[in-house]
C-alpha cells in the first residue's frame, strides 16, 4: 500500500504493515482513522462526537442522548423514516449510543455499498429535523426508556451511587437524564445543543474493513469536506473536589428480590498511566471483561472476589469494573445477595479481599492468570470490523491510541508490586461510596 | 458476494457414534470459537424431569470433572483466558468457547471432559441452586420476562414443554436432587445427533483431528424425546395480567404459537415479520408504537420458529395508563398483514435486507460457529447459504399474506405485567 497523506501533509502509517491505522485531519477539522481489513467483505464505520452528559447543565441531563435519538429521524433530503429503510434495505448492521464522553453513530454494511454510510453521516451532522412534534413523541419514548431503567432495581441504586459519589463533576448525572428534566427540556434546547456539537471538528469517523486507506479518506473527504467547521465548544473544567470520606446511601424500595451492594472507588482518567495496571487489578479481582464488542463472558471463576462471595454462598453473582474515563471515574464492585444474606455481610467479604490486595503482593502465577484473561478479550474483541472499529474509535476518543497496538504488551509488563500499588493508592475506603438496595416489602 | 460457509470451505465427517463434526478457517483474529449442541439435552426434557433442570444440569457441568475439581477447572480455564458457558436452551443444551488458537488443543480436551465427565459435587449442587434461586427471584420482578413467561403458558397448554420457563421454577430448583441432575445427565448427554463445530485460526483438518480425538470414543445412549403437538392459536383472545409491585412501567406481549423453522410457511413468515417488527427502527410494529405514537422505547415482534416451533409474538415496554393503546396497535399491525400484505417496496426492502444482513453477519469467528451449528441443526444443506439470496427473491406478496392467514387467523393471547393497578 502506498502511504496516505492527509489534508495537512503529515503522514503517520508506514508501508508494509498489514494492521496499518492510518490518521488525517480535514481542513475542517473533522479527524479521520482508517484501518484497512479484508478479513471480511464489510465496513464499519463510525462517528464519534465529543459529547455526551459530561457535558450537560443541570437542568438539561440527558440533552445529549436526547439529541442522539432525533438523529434517527431524518434530514430534508432523507425524510421521516428515510433512514431506517435506507440501511435495513442494505443488511446493515447500525445504530448508535451515548454514553458520559462521547455520542456515538455507526454502520457496518456490505463492503459495495460503505459509501452510504458516510453520504448518511455527512448529511445528518448537520441537517437533522427537529420536527417539533418528533420532539414531543421522542420526550414519551425517552421516558419509556427511563421507565425501563427504573423497573430494575441495580440500575436505580447505580444512579444513588454515582450521583452520591460526585458532588459537582457532571459524571453524577445519568446519561439518560432525571425524569424532571427530561419532562422539561424543549426543542429549542435541543436544537442548541445539536448546533453547538455536531461540528466536523468535534467529531472523528472511524471506518475499519474492506477498503483501502485511500479510497476512504477520498470517500470521507468528498461526503465531509464542504462541512463547515463551527466554534470550539465549551472545555469542560469542573473538577471534582478530593473526597475526605467514605459515602453511604441506602435505597428502600419494592421492586427488587434480592439486596444489592455496590461500591465506588475513585479512579484516575483513562490515559493516566495507573489505568493499565488497574485493569490488571480489576481482572485480578473478578476476571477479565470485554474491553470492546465481542468480547466474552465466563471469565472469572478462579477470580478473588468470586472466590470470598460466590464460592462462600454470600453472593449469588459479583462482579467489579471500570470504564476508563475523560476525566477521573469509577471502579465499580457489584454484588447480588444470597437470599437471607445481609448487605453488611458481603461488604465485609469485599472488604477483605481488597485488604489483601492492598497489602500482600499478588503472586506470578495469578497475575499472569488475569493479563492472559485481559490479552485474549482484546483478541475476541477484534475478532470482526465492527468490534475492532469500536475499539480504534474508543482508544483515539480516549487518546491512548497507542493501545490499540501496545495495550496487550502493556498489559504482560505490569508487576505485582504496582497492582499493590494501585490497590494501595485507589482502593481506599475514604474515597469510596456505597450503595445499598434493600427490597421494600409494599 | 462471496458466501464463506459453502461445502468446499466446510469441512464436515460424521462420527461412528452419530455426532457430526464442522470445521472452518477463519483467520480474522488468533482465535478459536467451538460450539458443541446436544438436542436432548435442552429443556425439551423437562416436561418429564420439571422445570429448570436441563438449566441445573448445565450450570453444574463445569463445576468439577472427574479429572479438575471445580477450583481447578476455574484456573485452568481462566490460565488459558477461555470463556466457556454451557446453556440449556429451550431445545438442545450448547457449550460454547473460545480461546486463543494456541490453546484450541487444550479448549477441546477440557470441553470433552466437562460433558463426558462431570461429578455433580453435592457442596457445588448447593452453590448452584442458591444462584439459581435468585436468579429467579430476580427474573419474577421483571416485568418483560413476566409477561413472555405468561405468553408461553396461555399458548401451550400441558403437556408442551414450551409452556414451561427455560430458566425453571422455584419449587423445582429448590428440590432437585443430586440423584435426578445426574440422571438427567445421563440420560440427555450423548454423541447422537450432537453437532461439533470449531472454527477459527486454525486448519481444518486439524480441527475435525482435535474433536475426533475428544469424542469418537464417547459411546452412550441418549433418551428420545417425545415430539411436541403443535397448538392451534386461541380462538378469541386469551388475556393475563399480573401485577409486580414497586414497577413504573408495564411489558405487554401479543402473540400465537409460531410455525417450526421446516414449514413451508417459514421464509414468508420470515420476512413478514421483519417488516412487522424487526426491520429498520423495529418494524411497522416500532413505527407505530414508538414513532407516531411515541408509547415506547421498544415495541418489536420476534419470530422464534426453532425446530419444534416457539411463540411468535410482539412485545412492547409502555407508561401503565398506555397498555391497552399499544395491545390495539399491535394487534393492528397483524391485522394489516393479513389483510392487505406488504407493499412492493416493503418486500423488495425485506429481500436486500436479508442478502445484505448474510453478508454483514458473518464476520468472524463465532458468528461463523453459530451459523454452522444452526444450519446443521436444523437440516440445511451446506450450499443453503450460497442460495438463500435466490431462495428469498422468490417469496411473493400473496405467500406472505397466506402465511399470515394461516398463521395469524385472528385469536392470540395476550399477556402483560406491570405496577399493581395496571389493567388492559
Amino acid at each position: 500500500m502506498s502511504r496516505a497523506r492527509d489534508a495537512q501533509g503529515d503522514v503517520w502509517a508506514d508501508e508494509g504493515d498489514p494492521m496499518e491505522v492510518v490518521r488525517s485531519t480535514l481542513p475542517n477539522g473533522l479527524r479521520v482513522v482508517v484501518l484497512s481489513d479484508r478479513s471480511a467483505p464489510v465496513v464499519s464505520f463510525w462517528v464519534w462526537y465529543r459529547v455526551g452528559a459530561r457535558d450537560e447543565r443541570p437542568g438539561q441531563t440527558g440533552i445529549s442522548h436526547w439529541v442522539e435519538h432525533m438523529l434517527f429521524k431524518g434530514t430534508p433530503r432523507l425524510g421521516r423514516g428515510g433512514l431506517d429503510r435506507l440501511f435495513a434495505r442494505l443488511g446493515a448492521r447500525w445504530n448508535g449510543f451515548t454514553t458520559a464522553d462521547f455520542t456515538v453513530y455507526f454502520e457496518t454494511l456490505p463492503q459495495s455499498t460503505w459509501e452510504v454510510a458516510a453520504e448518511v453521516e455527512a448529511d445528518r451532522m448537520r441537517n437533522t429535523v427537529f420536527d417539533p412534534e418528533e420532539v414531543e413523541r421522542e420526550r414519551t419514548v425517552i421516558l419509556s426508556e427511563r421507565g425501563m431503567y427504573e423497573n430494575d432495581p441495580s440500575s436505580v441504586l447505580h444512579e444513588e451511587v454515582a450521583a452520591l459519589a460526585f458532588k459537582v463533576h457532571p459524571y453524577r448525572q445519568p446519561v439518560i437524564g432525571w425524569r424532571t428534566d427530561l419532562q422539561r427540556i424543549t426543542r429549542e434546547e435541543l436544537l442548541d445543543h445539536y448546533h453547538a456539537y455536531y461540528r466536523p471538528n468535534n467529531a472523528t469517523v472511524v471506518l475499519v474493513g474492506a477498503v483501502s486507506a485511500e479510497e476512504a479518506l477520498r470517500a470521507v473527504e468528498a461526503h465531509f469536506g464542504g462541512i463547515e467547521p463551527g466554534e470550539r465548544p465549551p472545555e469542560v473544567r469542573i473538577e471534582e473536589p478530593p473526597q475526605g470520606g467514605e459515602r453511604r446511601v441506602v435505597v428502600e424500595r419494592p421492586g427488587g428480590a434480592v439486596p444489592l451492594v455496590q461500591m465506588a472507588y475513585r479512579v484516575p482518567a483513562g490515559p493516566h498511566p495507573d489505568t493499565v495496571p488497574l485493569l490488571v487489578l480489576d481482572a485480578v479481582l473478578s476476571g477479565g471483561k470485554p474491553l470492546s464488542w465481542g468480547g466474552s463472558g465466563g471469565m472469572g471463576r478462579s477470580s478473588r472476589l468470586y472466590r470470598a462471595l460466590v464460592r462462600t454462598r454470600l453472593a449469588a453473582a459479583v462482579s467489579s469494573g471500570f470504564t476508563p474515563s475523560l476525566d477521573p471515574g469509577l471502579l465499580w464492585i457489584s454484588v447480588t445477595a444470597q437470599p437471607g444474606v445481609k448487605p453488611e455481610s458481603l461488604e465485609a467479604a469485599v472488604e477483605a479481599e481488597l485488604a489483601r490486595v492492598r497489602e500482600e503482593l499478588v503472586p506470578e502465577e495469578e497475575l499472569h492468570r488475569a493479563t492472559k484473561q485481559l490479552r485474549a478479550q482484546l483478541a475476541y474483541g477484534a475478532d470482526d470490523a465492527s468490534g475492532r472499529a469500536l475499539w480504534l474509535g474508543f482508544v483515539e476518543m480516549l487518546g491512548v491510541r497507542a493501545w490499540f497496538s501496545e495495550l496487550p504488551r502493556a498489559l504482560e509488563q505490569v508487576t505485582p508490586e504496582e497492582v499493590r500499588r494501585v490497590a494501595q493508592t485507589y482502593l481506599q475506603r475514604k474515597t469510596r461510596t456505597v450503595g445499598w438496595y434493600l427490597p421494600e416489602a409494599a | 458476494m462471496e458466501i464463506p460457509i459453502r461445502p468446499d470451505t466446510v469441512l464436515r465427517r460424521t462420527l461412528p457414534n452419530g455426532g457430526v463434526v464442522l470445521a472452518l478457517r477463519d483467520a480474522s483474529s488468533p482465535t478459536v470459537s467451538l460450539r458443541v449442541l446436544l438436542p436432548y439435552a435442552g429443556a425439551m426434557a423437562d416436561e418429564q424431569a420439571g422445570a429448570g433442570t436441563a438449566r441445573f444440569v448445565a450450570a453444574l457441568l463445569i463445576r468439577g470433572t472427574e479429572r479438575l475439581e471445580a477450583e481447578a477447572l476455574a484456573e485452568a480455564l481462566d490460565g488459558m483466558g477461555a470463556s466457556v458457558q454451557v446453556t440449556a436452551g429451550r431445545e438442545a443444551t450448547e457449550l460454547t468457547a473460545r480461546a486463543l488458537a494456541e490453546d484450541a488443543e487444550r479448549l477441546v480436551a477440557i470441553c470433552a471432559e466437562l460433558l463426558r465427565n462431570p461429578t455433580f459435587p453435592e457442596a457445588e449442587i448447593e452453590r448452584v441452586r442458591g444462584e439459581i434461586i435468585t436468579s429467579l427471584r430476580v427474573l419474577a420482578k421483571d416485568p418483560r420476562t413476566v409477561a413472555q413467561w405468561t405468553l408461553c403458558r396461555l399458548l401451550y397448554p400441558p403437556p408442551h414443554p414450551f409452556r414451561l420457563p427455560v430458566e425453571g421454577t422455584e419449587e423445582v430448583i429448590g428440590r432437585l436432587s443430586r440423584e435426578e441432575l445426574m440422571a438427567f445427565w445421563r440420560a440427555h448427554y450423548g454423541p447422537k445427533d450432537a453437532i461439533f463445530v470449531l472454527v477459527g485460526d486454525l486448519d481444518p483438518a486439524r480441527a475435525v483431528d482435535l474433536i475426533c480425538g475428544a469424542f469418537e470414543d464417547w459411546r452412550v445412549e441418549v433418551a428420545p424425546i417425545a415430539e411436541p403437538q403443535d397448538p392451534a392459536p386461541p380462538a378469541g383472545v386469551e388475556r393475563e395480567v399480573v401485577a409486580i409491585e414497586g414497577k413504573v412501567q408495564a411489558d405487554v406481549a401479543l402473540g400465537v404459537p409460531g410455525i417450526r423453522r421446516s414449514d413451508p410457511d417459514y421464509l414468508p413468515l420470515r420476512l413478514g415479520n421483519l417488516i412487522l417488527g424487526e426491520m429498520g427502527l423495529m418494524g411497522r410494529i416500532g413505527d407505530v408504537v414508538r414513532e407516531q405514537k411515541g408509547l415506547a422505547y421498544y415495541a418489536l415482534s420476534h419470530l422464534t420458529a426453532g425446530k419444534w416451533g416457539g411463540p411468535w409474538y410482539a412485545i412492547a415496554g409502555v407508561p401503565p395508563e398506555k397498555v391497552g393503546e399499544a395491545a390495539e396497535a399491535m394487534a393492528e399491525e397483524f391485522a394489516r398483514m393479513r389483510g392487505e400484505g406488504p407493499s412492493e417496496q416493503e418486500l423488495a426492502d425485506a429481500v436486500q435486507n436479508r442478502i445484505g444482513w448474510l453478508q454483514v453477519s458473518l464476520s468472524g469467528a463465532p458468528a461463523k460457529a453459530q451459523l454452522l451449528a444452526y444450519t446443521e441443526f436444523h437440516g440445511l444443506e451446506l450450499d443453503y447459504w450460497v442460495r438463500f439470496a435466490d431462495r428469498v427473491r422468490q417469496v411473493r406478496r400473496e405467500d406472505i399474506v397466506e402465511a399470515f392467514r394461516r398463521r395469524f387467523p385472528g385469536g392470540y393471547a395476550l399477556a402483560v405485567a406491570g405496577p399493581e393497578g395496571v389493567a388492559l
